[in-house]
């Protein structure tokens, strides 16, 4: 009987075991970046077995250096409006490589582009700034990452810059849990993504650069459309620092054009 | 008297070739109308939502898009958990 108990309990173990090697993702960093197409799922055949693969092979990555695109300006594009709400109950979330908001499940905020609505479903931050522009830095960037029904997937990105602070991004601050993969969703706040837009553009109407581009973390999935933001926000250089002591250098670095253009509505 | 029969029958063949022929000419829909799904709840409520004004505020509703929570795209769920 004893036998019979302590088998069924070293299968179970095994089997929870095996569940969770099999369903984790390979762990990843920013330092390793130039390598992640290389990294390996040992639990998994190929092609599988190379998770991050599109990070070395595709050819729509992101970021970019924006100074190194070609800007093309002559075509119509559609309008775009930041239609984000308050969400009552955010969820401030460590994601173990940044700090990150994840919008509460029934929040209604999104992205229209035309007449096309895409949910945003989380936004956070990189220090430095992602895309870059010839080369150089801003201090920070902030990614709102929308998913449409369909799958499609947008980010609207936001510069950031040393100056005044953002009561928003304190606020964000102050809530995340400071442990890898800590999330604090009985906060009790509410946060209007919207305060983190640049003050002195209409959300309704913002003008704005696209592109073709990638996840910048991995697995690097491509068709995502990227639209940037000309105007940046600002953050003290105090926020700044607090920032970087949840994570710094989780940027990656800019990837090849391979002869995409950036459009602009301006 | 055969040959007559022949040739009725033979009209009669070609007649309904033509009009499948015709048939077959117009294209096919990729998806049938009764497969089609209609707007879920949570779309025209954002559409209902998404107002010009950006201050407008949101506030939680109900549970009700719970129903089409399974449907939602597993990347929505990755990306809640994941910096994407």
């Amino acid at each position: 009987m004893n036998t019979k108990i302590l088998r069924n309990l070293a299968f179970t173990i095994f089997t929870c075991y095996a569940t969770l090697a099999v369903s984790a993702s390979p762990h990843w960093s920013h330092d390793e970046q130039a390598t992640w197409w290389a990294i390996q799922d040992p639990t998994q055949n190929v092609p599988l077995n190379y998770p991050f693969g599109e990070c070395g092979i595709g050819k729509h990555q992101s970021p970019i250096d924006l100074g190194a695109a070609t800007i093309n300006d002559s075509k119509p594009l559609s309008k775009l409006a930041a239609l984000y709400g308050t969400d009552t109950a955010p969820v401030f979330f460590n994601s173990g490589h940044g700090v990150q908001v994840n919008t509460s499940t029934d929040y209604k905020g999104a992205l229209m582009i035309g007449e096309e609505s895409f949910p945003l479903i989380q936004f956070h931050f990189h220090e430095p700034s992602e895309h870059v522009v010839k080369g150089k830095n801003f201090p920070a960037e902030l990614h709102y990452v929308h998913i449409n029904e369909d799958g499609r997937i947008i980010v609207l990105a936001v510069a950031i810059d040393i100056g005044d602070e953002n009561p928003i991004f304190g606020t964000i601050l102050e809530n995340t849990p400071h442990e890898e993969n800590g999330k604090n969703a009985s906060a009790g706040i509410q946060i209007n993504p919207a305060q983190l837009l640049p003050a002195d553009l209409d959300p309704a109407n913002l003008d704005y650069y696209t592109i073709a581009g990638s996840l910048t973390t991995p697995p690097c999935s491509e068709g995502v459309q990227w639209y940037l933001l000309p105007k940046v926000i600002t953050v003290s250089a105090a926020q700044l620092e607090q920032l970087k002591g949840f994570y710094t250098n989780n940027a990656r670095e800019a990837k090849d054009l391979n002869g995409r253009s950036l459009l602009s509505s301006q | 008297m055969l040959i007559k029969l022949f040739l009725a029958v033979s009209l009669s063949l070609s007649i309904a070739s033509c009009f499948a022929e015709s048939d077959d000419s117009k294209s096919k829909l990729l998806i049938e109308p009764s497969q089609q799904k209609r707007s879920s709840p949570d779309a025209s409520q954002q559409k209902q939502s998404a107002q010009p004004n950006a201050s407008t505020e949101s506030t939680s509703s109900q549970s009700s898009q719970d129903s089409n929570q399974d449907n939602k795209p597993s990347m929505i769920e990755y990306c809640r958990n994941h910096p994407c």
